[in-house]
């Protein structure tokens, strides 16, 4: 029999966290990810048909990299029109088709919006360098000579020599922070920025839920300054947000701005500015912590991240569709991660290494796991690569980046199951070596197999939604001799059930999974999916919750003698299986774990409630 | 601290010895002869209280919290003791069971709230020797408490806090002195929380090196950057010390002469061996004299931590005294041979507690992991700025300087019985 469900009282009534404070995004290169047309390159009904696939991993919301109409100089990030999806992908219909879907099934999609250049290929540009004195004559930045802003840094410093490139026909030089072909608009034009809303609120009218920001930070230049993070920048920025606000209640902005936490938290405002933003000095610094097998790396540039504000929120990731950039670390610490994890220099790209999670470890699945423990449950919300969730390999002989832009290994089968189109006519080559090739690794096998890495990922995603403190929980660090692990409580007051986002299976966990039958084990009937649109319901209960977690660093088997007094009465739960450990004394707290272990506990009073 | 202080009459004498007596017993003092309550203090009236008692043993003094419970209440130690209880006690509260407060779950956090000010719900024990009891309270601070305190200040505790205002920052900062009738009996210092010992940082690169083989500097757990960055705090230590105490002049000669009695002391062996005797023959020579300042004195990895801040020195102890608790003047060389000394004798340690099978051929890579972090060690030491105004600008001196204080290090560290 079951207890009939008492209404809250209005004191217990609290504002629910919203949803992007909880959610794992997942980051898909449409041209590499599923080719429906069988054309070669990946297009958006792929997508489409692989929604049940992303709704069975178990994520919130999809990165979508650009889809508009490009020359695909720079993957897409030179766009040539704002309001259009590239041909190759598809129609604006095709694009509606797909997002009325997700939306149904409760995952939300976030546009890359790339607002600081164009395409050189763009009708703005060609209009503008025609004359000098033409409609758009200063829709970019123009200049007589290339000595302006010489203390801007140049990005793609290993491809372009300056941030100036000449113009024959203009007879000026244009201003280009990457490459020489995506010319910089120019944001002190208000026209500029009108269109740039324009393009803003057009997608949020065909659905979109929010937008990635990419090169944030350059928005503006200004004499005399680097021409980054600048005020202009941030006040443009808080104008796109009170436009959203104000007609798309809900939707997000997640800035791509590589810089130190405390320069990057400028872009979350008062909380008036960006949603998210993308913690890009953390990453690099998990990969050297698991290689000096020491912590340090990581509760450094954690004690130099700040408070950000209220309904603001970290992105972490460990790898995404460019190279691991080293932008914010030392010299030295540059050159270790070179010598660690670029040791051929054909891996290297720009200032980073050109290589996916996988190969980048070596092959190493246990570290593959702590990896993603550790980014599953560091404050924030995580992003995941496409591919990266079956430890897929990389190509270091492609150009650029396109080493780690290689099709979505789906099956065995020809073009590793992402297309039917003859091999040459691929926009690139699937990965084909006897490690990392579509044989080995691709989706239905892993899929098949319950104790692969595609499985252990989804069952942490089901973990984490049971345990929403992850997403938002104050975090302290647990004192422990030993270097080589990394221990952490996460706590705080979560609501019963986020809202907003689908939890399918309850909390019982997933159900078996079936080596028949339907392709995709859908959601069951229990699910709890609500629109993703419009006002949020607000207000759920709360209960507490506290978890502990560690984390050893070292490929050898390592004791963790822990401080947790603070905890003393309260008993470990170990989350996955649900074993009670020792209670919780003064004295220290010591456990084993396996090389490149983690355990994560939920720790209980002795009434059975959250301690601490 | 404005508690009230305990006239000392016959009574409460009489009352106070025997849990002194106890509290020796449970610290290894057995056969106590002149035993006198020099002072006691109320740290917190009632039950359960806090007596703070003060008494002289044999010429030294002691230092002890009592922590005062009701009869009949549940004593609940902390970790490492099995029975806090050190005799009954009666006041004006009362009667009561006296226990060592540092050692008991309940009254520990009291303590620390007492001395600190700050509310406190859970205290651990983190150390306990002769030296100091080391309480860590809530992940925040860290109370060390003395049980032999010294007649004026602490000399750690005088080091700690010279350093801290002359803008050293390679350390847990002082936050509260625990300071009586010109007595040090406690300090309170921030707790680094996520801080690893230096010794262990150290170990797991060369864990990471005799796992992997081949050459520390392609080593995932390449110590030499730490190294570098020790020597730079090693090097900041001496010129913070110079801001703080002041620089003295002192004879190479006579250096060489205290390492050569310390060897002879702690080593005979060695002091009979002929490299060593010919090490110093050289320094004894030496006519010149040169900069002396307060230093640590016993500056090993497992006195430093490595920090979200960087190195740190965790522990302060020897306090750059001699044995007479006078602070210790000498050659900044002198720690930087106890760190030379150090990075050596780790490789080794961790070299024994590998297979004996195995040990052959990983010594190769031992050497190579002492030269280059000991290397790197110096290159960080002499690189700092301003350091070269406190170290002999002969390069053979310090060498032989260099070579001489750690040798001294080396037969203290085989007379303690700490190596062999």
């Amino acid at each position: 029999m079951s207890t009939p469900r008492l209404p809250l009282r209005p004191q217990e009534l609290v504002p629910v966290r919203p949803w992007y404070q909880h959610a794992v995004f997942y980051e898909v290169f449409l041209r590499g990810f599923y080719d429906a047309n069988n054309d070669g390159i990946g297009d958006i009904p792929g997508l489409h048909e692989k929604l049940d696939y992303l709704e069975w991993l178990g994520v919130d919301a999809v990165w979508l990299l650009p889809f508009y109409p490009s020359p695909m100089r720079d993957g897409g990030y030179d766009i040539s029109d704002f309001f259009n999806v590239s041909p190759d992908y598809g129609t604006l219909a095709d694009l509606t088709s797909l997002l009325d879907d997700a939306h149904r099934r409760g995952i939300r999609f976030v546009a890359d919006l790339v607002m600081n250049h164009t395409s050189d290929t763009h009708p703005w540009f060609i209009e503008s360098r025609s004359s000098r004195d033409n409609p758009k004559a200063d829709w970019y930045v123009w200049n007589d000579d290339d000595q302006r802003w010489p203390e801007a840094r140049i990005v793609f410093s290993d491809v372009e020599r300056s941030n100036w490139t000449w113009d024959d026909t203009r007879q000026q030089y244009y201003w280009h922070r990457f490459y020489s072909h995506q010319p910089d608009l120019n944001y002190e034009n208000p026209e500029v920025a009108e269109a740039m809303i324009e393009a803003v609120k057009f997608w949020l009218e065909i659905g979109f839920d929010g937008f990635r920001l990419d090169a944030a930070p350059y928005l503006f230049q200004r004499d005399g300054t680097a021409g980054e993070h600048l005020p202009e920048t941030h006040e443009f920025i808080k104008r796109l947000r009170k436009e959203m606000d104000a007609s798309y209640p809900g939707r997000v902005l997640l800035a791509e701005a590589n810089g130190w936490p405390a320069d990057v938290a400028d872009y979350f405002g008062d909380g008036d500015e960006c949603h998210l933003c993308f913690h890009f000095p953390l990453m690099p610094r998990l990969f050297m912590a698991v290689r000096k097998e020491q912590r340090s790396p990581i509760t450094e540039i954690l004690s130099q991240t700040p408070e950000i504000p209220p309904g603001c929120q970290w992105a972490i990731f460990l790898r995404n569709h460019d190279e691991l950039t080293l932008e914010q670390v030392s010299e030295e610490e540059r050159d270790y991660l070179f010598s660690e994890y670029a040791k051929d220099d054909r891996m290297k790209r720009h200032m980073g290494i050109g290589r996916r999670l996988a190969p980048l470890l070596d092959g190493d699945r246990r570290l593959a796991e702590l990896l993603y423990a550790l980014v599953l449950s560091l404050p924030g919300s995580p992003v995941i690569y496409y591919g990266d969730e079956l430890l897929m390999g990389d190509n270091i002989y492609l150009g650029d980046r396109d080493s780690v832009r290689t099709p979505m290994q789906w099956s065995p089968d020809r073009n590793g199951g992402f297309s039917k189109a003859d091999f040459a006519q691929l926009y690139l080559p699937p990965v084909m070596d006897a490690v990392y090739g579509a044989d080995a690794v691709n989706v239905e096998a892993q899929y098949r197999n319950p104790g692969s890495f595609l499985h252990w990922l989804r069952r942490m995603l089901v973990q984490r939604r049971a345990m929403p403190v992850l997403g938002v929980g104050a975090m302290e660090m647990v004192a422990c001799p030993n270097p080589s692990v990394l221990a952490y409580v996460r706590s705080g007051e979560v609501a019963d059930a986020p809202v907003g986002i689908t939890n399918p299976w309850g909390p019982g966990g997933p159900p078996p999974v079936p080596l028949r039958g339907s392709p995709w084990e859908q959601a069951p009937a229990t699910s709890t999916v609500v629109p993703v649109h419009g006002p949020e319901p607000g207000t759920t209960g709360l209960r507490s919750q506290v978890v502990l977690c560690v984390h050893n660093l070292s490929r050898f088997a390592q004791p963790a003698e822990l401080s947790l007094a603070r905890w003393a009465g309260s008993t470990p739960v170990e989350v996955l299986g649900r074993v009670r450990f020792p209670t919780i004394t003064d004295a220290p707290y010591t456990i084993s774990l396996g090389p490149y272990g983690y355990l994560w506990f939920e720790l209980v009073g002795p009434d059975g409630e959250p301690g601490g | 601290m404005t508690n009230a202080m305990l006239e000392i009459d016959g009574a409460r004498r009489r009352a106070l010895e025997p849990l002194v007596v106890a509290w020796l017993a449970r610290r290894g003092v057995g056969g106590v002869g002149r035993l006198e309550i020099l002072e006691a203090e109320v740290l917190r009236p009632g039950r359960p209280g806090l007596l703070d008692v003060v008494a002289s043993v044999d010429g030294r003094t002691a230092h002890l919290v009592l922590g005062l419970h009701p009869p009949g209440a549940e004593v609940r130690t902390l970790r490492g003791v099995d029975d806090g209880v050190l005799g009954g006690f009666a006041d004006e509260a009362g009667p009561a069971v006296a226990v060592d407060a540092l050692f008991d779950a309940d009254l520990a956090p009291l303590v620390v709230v007492a001395i600190v000010g700050e509310p406190v719900a859970v205290a651990s024990i983190a150390a306990d020797d002769d030296r100091a009891t080391v309480l860590d309270a809530e992940d925040r601070l860290s109370l060390s408490v003395f049980p032999w305190p010294t007649e004026g200040p602490h000399p750690a505790v005088d080091m700690l806090v010279g350093l801290d205002e002359a803008g050293f920052n390679h350390l847990a900062a002082p936050l509260a002195l625990w300071r009586r009738r010109g007595r040090d009996l406690g300090v309170a210092q921030e707790l680094l929380t996520e801080a690893a010992d230096g010794w262990a940082v150290a170990r797991t690169s060369l864990r990471d090196l005799y796992g992997a083989g081949g050459s520390p500097e392609e080593a995932g757990g390449d110590f030499a950057d730490e190294a570098r960055a020790l020597g730079t705090m090693a090097a900041r230590l001496h010129l913070a010390s110079e801001r703080a105490f002041g620089r003295r002049s002192a004879s190479v000669a006579d250096w060489a002469s205290e390492v050569e009695a310390r060897v002879k002391d702690q080593a005979p062996a060695l002091a009979r061996s002929e490299p060593f005797r010919q090490s110093l023959a050289s320094l004894r020579e030496r006519t010149e004299r040169a900069a002396a300042v307060r230093t640590h004195g016993d500056l090993h990895l497992g006195r430093t931590a490595r920090s979200n801040q960087g190195w740190v020195v965790a522990d302060w102890l020897p306090g750059g005294a001699d044995s007479a608790g006078e602070p210790r003047y000498c050659c900044p060389l002198s720690d930087v041979g106890d760190m030379l000394w150090s990075l050596r004798h780790v490789a080794g340690v961790a070299l024994e507690e590998r297979d004996q099978a195995l040990r052959p051929g990983l010594e190769g890579a031992a050497r190579a992991w002492v030269d280059r972090n000991r290397r790197a060690f110096l290159a960080g030491y002499l690189a700092t700025p301003g350091i070269s105004e406190l170290v002999p600008t002969d390069g053979e001196l310090v060498e032989q300087l260099l070579v001489a204080f750690e040798l001294g290090e080396a037969a203290a560290k085989v007379g303690a019985g700490l190596a062999r």
